[in-house]
């Protein structure tokens, strides 16, 4: 188990660094600089301040001082939140996106295991069909047509939640998001959920099992071993999706996390910022992948023994 | 092996026999496609067209214009043109009298052909010297059967168009990463070995690269031509099927046939071609209807945070974004493109289930 | 058999645990809002949502106007403005001018002081004025203070710093040498580059000076805390000489992005102003939230710039042809739901001390006149039926506005038999390609002034405003006058050769001027003291907040 995971975090690191260098020279093929703006600088101004942050010199060199600075702990400082280096800014915002992304996580895997189980204990046909068809809106239906609504309903109409803003992380200011964040998650999860686990029903040591007049409690609880691997798998995909896809959530919910750096660090050219997301964002999905591969392993063991792809 | 599964959800629903939801499926598939094809050509508004009296219309069966437009209409053009107009109706032309203190400007006539409201008119009587003149002004008719968005293009057209350009991108999108994926994966999947392993490990590396940054980054890049953005992001979503078809390949390469054509002397492009393509080909039909209808909900993202298809081409993700800023104002705007998109993704989902259990 | 049971219990243990954490930590959170409610006193706190957040509250790094509102709640300048957006005397208390027009002495306030109580110096100036010229500053609108002396010398490395202009006579007397005459000097002396800054603290934090621990101002408040994305919380500055007329104790900025978004939160009471309104909510917001609403024109002009180096753009008539085909009036109401005012000047209206601006000949003729004088234009120029189509393509950054007016302009072109092109790009990219100016056919471009002079307008068609100049336009007639304006001392004589200017600049139509901006502000009636204003400046001095 221990060489496993040592072989794994090893492989990361090389994976990490193409990953950085393929964002570093991608991210400066885009039209513009991080000065440009409404009012155009001066190009003397510009030249000015694009030599204090070292933007002028060779891009080689650029993304050496950039990787050493980066052995550091070092992100550089933010272009356009001068006053904060992207540390800074990554110090607030990445608990705030954790803190939502593993509620709306566990409300996904709470719930969409409740209604996957719900939908495959229904004897008749009825149930794992409205199962679909509702897991089906919450696939198809965008993030940023579901939070206006929900801002709508429970902020403007029934004035039970306040329709934005962050406010230190007060519980009420998280509803919303968690909500938001989770639905697709939660259908995704239920439909995965339902259908493993009436495959699993349909296996036959548990139909023996049944035949032995065993409660349906442990019945229930053999098929659900059954069903947690690709449950497990996906949500190690999609728990980085959910850190990087909040940014429309962040943005019309108005909460300061990651996703927000992201796509304006991308827009604004804000280079240090990009690719301290970047570097986050990519350490989390390998991490995802590698606790994924652990879990799989536990449930598993015959895993361990086999190297997987790649 | 332990294949990592899929993005998207797999229904196993083994045994059971979903005939009916995939022919629904595929009934409201061709329905909205054969919709958007045909229905531009003969909603009668072509979906550039620039209705500057009707901005903002609601959607209706009725045709417009009503009694309050047309009045309003005519004062305004009294207004402009500094004449008294009285009017009657008369089914589906109006008579006016235009009365003036100096002779009237001939103009009026232009004004009443550049309305949207009227189709030209012409001159019954002229009186006074040219202060009064009688004019005949047939009422042009039109309906707007989802209404008109904020510059006065009609809703029902541009969604259709709209329809065209997602399934398009969609169809577009994902046949690059067919291609792509789906030679990679064959690829790795024969060599075997050293090779597959380091094939296998570029694909890491860019699942690892966090996608949306390279999306906007490209659609930055190549802002330009729509095709190359969703080429670029073909050029992104191929990696599921690489996965997909390598392990097919893994499993087909032990299978007799194959070992009996390499003993035949076939080559391994001929082989992969002919024996190992083929015997994968129902998880890709399967994963391709998982992956359409990801890559349109990819553009609407994209379109969300403003960069989508250059107008005056639209798709459904730019339609749903500007509706749903537009939420409390007219919520028509949102209500039928969301309509068509969520129609769209939930067939093409159920399609892809369907296929799956078959496959 | 044993390991399957031993397994489901395990995975139903871990759902039971994994709902017990989630529920717990709902519960703490819970628990700690309540704690915090029950504390909470009752002070008068200005909610003000903002289009974003400041890229920095170092006067010398600020660039935009989000930066500049809350610039002037923390740092108060030799002049600042009051609710009507009028110069009033803030730190200096009076001030002299020399007969050249170009010596300015200023006598401050006895009783000006910084936050921390120390008391503010001539030398507070000094340092601020030579921090903002020094290259190693990097100040992005330095430039704005090149009207003092030497300053641009200094900015560009060819002088030490302490060649400025300006100096400390005594404990309350600063000197301001000028390069040349500008009467508008005063004006600029409110803009955030020209705010006093604390040396010690500067000295002593480097660049962290901003902080809230560190930060020391002279304004009527100061920095609390800065949570980027988030919000800006601003107190009372107890140290503030008229501290006693400020009301709120609290003034918190909201970063609002999403338009949509914060008009909910307008409407719910979570913020108490807000300075947009999406443009296709104009209706709702006018039938709904009526009394909150408020139209200001404001000084900033939409423009569609010609590449004037290229044909055939080169061609004044082909220039005038398609603005005058323009309908302004249609733009303005129906587009921008009346939130713009068409335009015909180059300058916008009210500016006082340039008056009425001049207007293009054609503003009061009837579009049909105007359309069939167009086509004349185009025809002369060689394009129309029977000859060359001409074809234009129109570049803007994204948004929905901008997107609607290139439909609808797109659209007016078509009755000339003009063809039309849309490229939209992302907004920095469009920045970028001004900024590189590649060879196009039309641009967008807008311009707010920063500070309230014709001359801040016109000096964007001088030939030698590489920068600003997207149009390329060069006519020596207009450089000269724009010199000639530059030297005169007299104000009656000045605003005459700038309205020359500007008729000219009309003629030539460099800039195609489609709308002036106004501003469209959701202000709670809650909100006292809250005035309308051109500048769209509201100082928290003068607000207060009803129960």
């Amino acid at each position: 188990m221990l060489r496993f995971f040592l072989a794994r975090v090893a492989m990361a690191v090389p994976t990490l660094l193409i990953i950085i260098a393929l964002a570093f020279f991608l991210m400066r093929l885009a039209p513009g600089g991080p000065f440009d703006s409404a009012r155009a600088l001066d190009p003397e101004i510009a030249k000015n301040l694009r030599h204090i942050y070292k933007l002028d010199r060779p891009l080689l060199e650029q993304f050496w001082f950039y990787l050493q600075s980066l052995a550091h702990g070092d992100f550089g400082p933010s272009l356009h939140w001068r006053d904060f280096t992207v540390n800074q800014l990554f110090a607030t915002a990445l608990p705030i996106s954790v803190a939502l992304g593993t509620k709306a996580m566990l409300l996904a895997v709470l719930a969409g295991t409740a209604l996957g189980l719900g939908g495959a204990m229904s004897k008749s046909q009825i149930g794992p069909r409205i199962v679909d068809g509702a897991a089906l809106f919450g696939i198809v239906l965008p993030v940023f047509v579901v939070a206006p609504l929900l801002q709508l309903g429970f902020g403007l109409t029934l004035h039970i939640l306040p329709v934005g803003g962050w406010n230190d992380g007060a519980w009420q200011n998280q509803i919303l998001p968690v909500i938001t964040l989770a639905l697709p998650q939660i259908a995704i999860v239920a439909r995965l959920m339902q259908a493993a686990l009436r495959d699993a029903l349909a296996m036959p040591h548990i139909r023996t099992l049944r035949a032995f007049g065993m409660p349906g409690f442990h019945i229930y609880g053999h098929a659900l071993r059954a069903a947690f691997p690709p449950v497990v798998s996906y949500l190690g995909l999609a728990a980085a999706n959910v850190l990087t896809g909040s940014v429309i959530v962040e943005t019309i919910f108005g909460i300061p996390g990651m996703g927000r750096y992201f796509v304006d660090g991308a827009l604004g050219r804000d280079y240090t910022l990009v690719m301290g997301t970047v570097v986050v964002v990519a350490a989390a999905v390998l991490l995802f992948n590698l606790i994924v591969d652990l879990v799989l392993a536990w449930l598993d063991p015959r895993v361990r023994y086999e190297s997987r792809p790649g | 092996m332990n294949e990592p599964a899929p993005a998207m959800p797999i229904s196993f629903t083994a045994g059971a026999t979903r005939n009916w939801p995939l022919r629904v499926s595929l009934f409201i598939l061709g329905s909205i496609a054969l919709l958007c094809l045909i229905g531009p050509l003969v909603s009668g508004h072509p979906y550039d067209q620039v209705y500057r009296d009707y901005v903002l219309v609601r959607p209706s069966l009725f045709a417009h214009p009503d009694a309050s437009e047309i009045d309003n209409a005519i004062a305004a053009i009294a207004r402009r043109m500094h004449v008294h107009i009285e009017a009657t109706r008369d089914g589906e032309t109006m008579h006016l009298t235009l009365d003036a203190e100096k002779p009237v400007d001939p103009r009026v006539l232009r004004a009443f052909a550049r309305s949207d409201l009227f189709a030209p008119a012409h001159i019954a009587a002229t009186e006074d010297e040219g202060r009064r003149l009688e004019i005949d002004v047939p009422l042009k008719r039109m309906v707007f059967l989802f209404g008109t968005d904020a510059n006065g293009r009609d809703l029902f057209t541009r969604v259709l168009i709209a329809g065209r350009i997602s399934l398009a991108v969609g169809l577009l999108a994902s046949f690059v990463a067919l291609t792509i994926g789906v030679a990679y994966g064959a690829v790795a999947g024969y060599a075997g070995g050293r090779i597959d392993s380091l094939m296998m490990r570029a694909i890491e590396i860019v699942y690892a690269l966090p996608f949306i940054f390279f999306v906007i980054v490209l659609v930055m890049v190549f802002g330009r031509h729509f095709v190359l953005i969703f080429v670029a992001i073909g050029a992104v979503e191929w990696l599921d099927m690489a996965r997909i078809v390598r392990g097919q390949t893994l499993s087909i390469k032990q299978r007799d046939f194959v070992a009996a054509a390499e003993a035949l002397g076939a080559t391994t492009p001929a082989i992969l071609w002919r024996h190992v393509i083929p015997n994968a080909a129902g998880p890709i039909a399967a994963y391709l209807a998982v992956l359409v209808p990801r890559v349109i909900l990819l553009e609407s993202f994209v379109s969300f945070l403003g960069l989508g298809v250059q107008e005056p081409l639209t798709s459904w993700g730019v339609l749903v974004a500007d509706g749903a800023r537009n939420i409390q104002g007219s919520i028509h705007l949102l209500i039928f493109p969301a309509l068509f998109l969520g129609a769209t993704l939930g067939a093409l989902q159920s399609l892809g289930d369907g296929w799956r259990a078959r496959a | 058999m044993s390991g399957n049971l031993r397994w489901h219990r395990l995975a139903f243990q871990l759902l039971v645990r994994v709902a017990a954490i989630f529920f717990t930590v709902l519960g703490l959170t819970i628990e700690t809002e309540i704690g915090c409610a029950a504390e909470a006193p009752a002070l008068m706190v200005w909610h003000r949502g903002e289009l974003g957040d400041p890229g920095s509250l170092d006067p010398h790094k600020a660039e935009t106007l989000i930066e500049s509102n809350i610039l002037d709640e923390l740092f108060e300048g030799l002049v600042t403005l009051n609710a009507r957006s009028e110069f009033i005397p803030g730190v200096a208390a009076s001030w002299t001018v020399d007969p050249t027009g170009t010596v300015y002495d200023f006598q401050l306030r006895p009783d000006a002081k910084w936050s921390n109580g120390d008391t503010l110096t001539p030398d507070d100036f000094v340092f601020a004025f030579r921090r903002l010229m020094a290259p190693a500053t990097g100040a992005p609108y330095a430039n704005i203070l090149y009207t003092l002396k030497n300053a641009e010398k200094i900015n560009k490395g060819e002088l030490p710093v302490e060649a400025l202009g300006v100096r400390g006579l005594d404990a309350h007397r600063l000197e301001i040498t000028l390069e040349h005459p500008a009467p508008f000097f005063i004006s600029q002396l409110a803009h955030f580059t020209a705010k006093p800054l604390h040396q010690k603290s500067i000295e002593t934090y480097g660049s962290d000076f901003v902080r809230p621990e560190h930060m020391v101002t002279n304004g009527p408040f100061m920095l609390k805390s800065f949570t980027p994305n988030d919000r800006i919380v601003l107190i009372k500055n107890p140290a503030y000489y008229d501290v006693a007329h400020v009301a709120l104790d609290e003034e918190i900025f909201y970063s609002l992005e999403d338009r949509s978004a914060a008009l909910r939160r307008f409407m719910a009471g979570e913020i108490q102003s807000y300075n947009d309104v999406p443009v296709e909510q104009i209706g709702f917001v006018r039938s709904h939230l009526a009394e909150a609403f408020k139209v200001t024109p404001s000084l900033g002009g939409y423009y569609y710039s010609f590449d004037t180096r290229r044909k055939p753009f080169d061609d004044r008539r082909v220039r005038q042809a398609l603005s005058m085909a323009i309908d302004r009036e249609f733009l303005a109401e129906r587009i921008w739901g009346g939130t713009m005012d068409p335009g015909y000047s180059f300058v916008p209206p009210g500016i006082e001390s340039y008056g009425a601006p001049a207007t293009v000949a054609w503003k009061d003729t009837d579009l049909f006149e105007r359309e069939d004088e167009a086509k004349k234009l185009l025809a002369e120029a060689g394009f129309g039926p029977g000859s060359q189509k001409l074809e234009v393509e129109i570049r803007f950054p994204n948004s929905e506005n901008h997107r609607a007016t290139a439909v609808a302009v797109a659209d007016m072109w078509k009755a000339l038999g003009v063809e039309t092109r849309l490229l939209a790009t992302d907004t920095m990219s469009h920045y970028a390609f001004l900024r590189e100016k590649p060879p196009f056919d039309v641009a967008w471009w807008g311009w707010f002034a920063d500070y309230p002079d014709a001359q801040n307008y016109l000096f964007l068609g001088q030939s030698d405003n590489q920068g600003l100049n997207h149009a390329s336009f060069s006519n020596e007639t207009f450089n000269r006058l724009m010199q000639e304006a530059q030297r005169e001392a007299s104000p009656e004589r000045r605003r005459a050769i700038l309205h020359e200017a500007e008729a000219l600049l009309l003629d030539e139509q460099p800039d195609l001027v489609l709308l002036t901006y106004s501003s469209r502000n959701l202000v709670s009636p809650k909100l006292k003291g809250w005035e309308a204003n051109v500048l769209d400046n509201h100082p928290g001095r003068y607000i207060s907040v009803a129960p």
